[in-house]
């Protein structure tokens, strides 16, 4: 049994599962009565799924783009319902974005802001004091934390968006499959 | 992170699953499986239910088994209708076997492993009563 295990089925899961029922409870509670309504389909949970299985350093790039997208269709759409379609698909994306990098107060907690916590001490920067010349010994060292620390990131990350972003797939479908029972 | 069950745990974790109501309620499971999802085609037991049963026995997170079920809820192919019918009832199941691990232990690895053995209790329990819903029917089928 390792860490992640835990997370997984505690804190992160708990996290997915709390942003998917806001972001219902905000924008796909009353009128999205059929599946198809809903602001994101099936098909674009699964590109999620996909993106956060292959790459999920690129997710935040991925979801802004999503955004974009609906952004620039919402600029050009006159018509109310489709206007409130578009605004939550973007409030989707967004919500994504934020739980990917976001920071307070906007997002009390994101996995960027979980990674940072769970960094270990020993891969922090040490404080140096302004002016002071670093010697070749020290830049070395500087260098090779910084590769560890990437490194310990990647992994981190590798570990941590899929397991989060699992649970919050499919709990979105969960509850459009919920709220959309005569489908 | 490498925790262990004691012998007190696995005691308190069976216990639990030999409660009466405990038992009850996987047995009402295990008939509403039965009723739902049948047996397959060549009259074994149903796809669904081994695939559920498989989840619970191999599972390494427990919320792997709870999203299993949601997941098999959220389609929209294959026998989603059917696992519309029972799958909050297993959620709520589940939920209930988190919330006693929980209570068995304080340490979180402890309660991961606790999740996981009261799981693998449970789907035994379901999977039996299901096997005994579907042989009844049998008989009384080779009676009429």
């Amino acid at each position: 049994m390792i860490d992640i295990d835990i997370e997984a089925d505690t804190e992160l899961g708990q996290h997915a599962i709390d942003a998917v029922s806001k972001y219902v409870k905000d924008y796909a509670a009353g009128p999205f009565q059929k599946a198809d309504d809903w602001p994101i389909s099936h098909a674009q949970i699964s590109g999620l799924r996909q993106i956060v299985g292959n790459e999920p350093a690129r997710l935040a790039e991925f979801a802004e783009h999503q955004r974009e997208k609906a952004q620039a269709k919402l600029e050009n759409t006159r018509k109310e319902e489709r206007r409130q379609e578009l605004e939550a698909e973007i409030a989707f994306w967004e919500l994504v974005k934020g739980l990917c990098e976001g920071k307070p107060p906007k997002f009390s907690w994101s996995l960027t802001q979980s990674r940072d916590q769970a960094l270990p001490p020993d891969l922090h920067d040490e404080k140096q004091s302004p002016g002071t010349p670093l010697t070749k010994e020290h830049q070395a060292a500087r260098k090779e934390k910084r590769e560890l620390r990437d490194r310990w990131q990647r992994q981190w990350a590798l570990d941590h968006y899929p397991a989060f972003f699992q649970r919050f797939c499919i709990h979105y479908l969960y509850e459009m499959a919920k709220r959309t029972q005569g489908d | 992170m490498s925790a262990l069950l004691t012998p007190e745990l696995v005691q308190k974790a069976d216990c639990f699953l030999d409660g009466d109501q405990q038992h009850q309620t996987a047995e009402n499971l295990g008939k509403r499986l039965f009723d739902t999802f049948g047996a397959d085609k060549e009259g074994r037991i149903s796809t669904q239910v081994r695939n559920l049963q498989q989840m619970a026995v191999s599972a390494t997170r427990f919320a792997d088994i709870e999203d299993f079920v949601k997941n098999q809820m959220g389609r929209k192919a294959g026998a989603y209708r059917e696992w519309r019918r029972v799958g909050d009832e297993i959620l709520r199941q589940l939920g209930e076997l988190r919330k006693a691990a929980d209570g068995f232990a304080s340490d979180e690895g402890q309660r991961l492993l606790l999740r996981l053995h009261l799981a693998r209790g449970w789907v035994r329990a379901v999977v039996g009563a299901y096997l005994y819903a579907k042989a009844q029917k049998e008989m009384e089928q080779s009676h009429d």
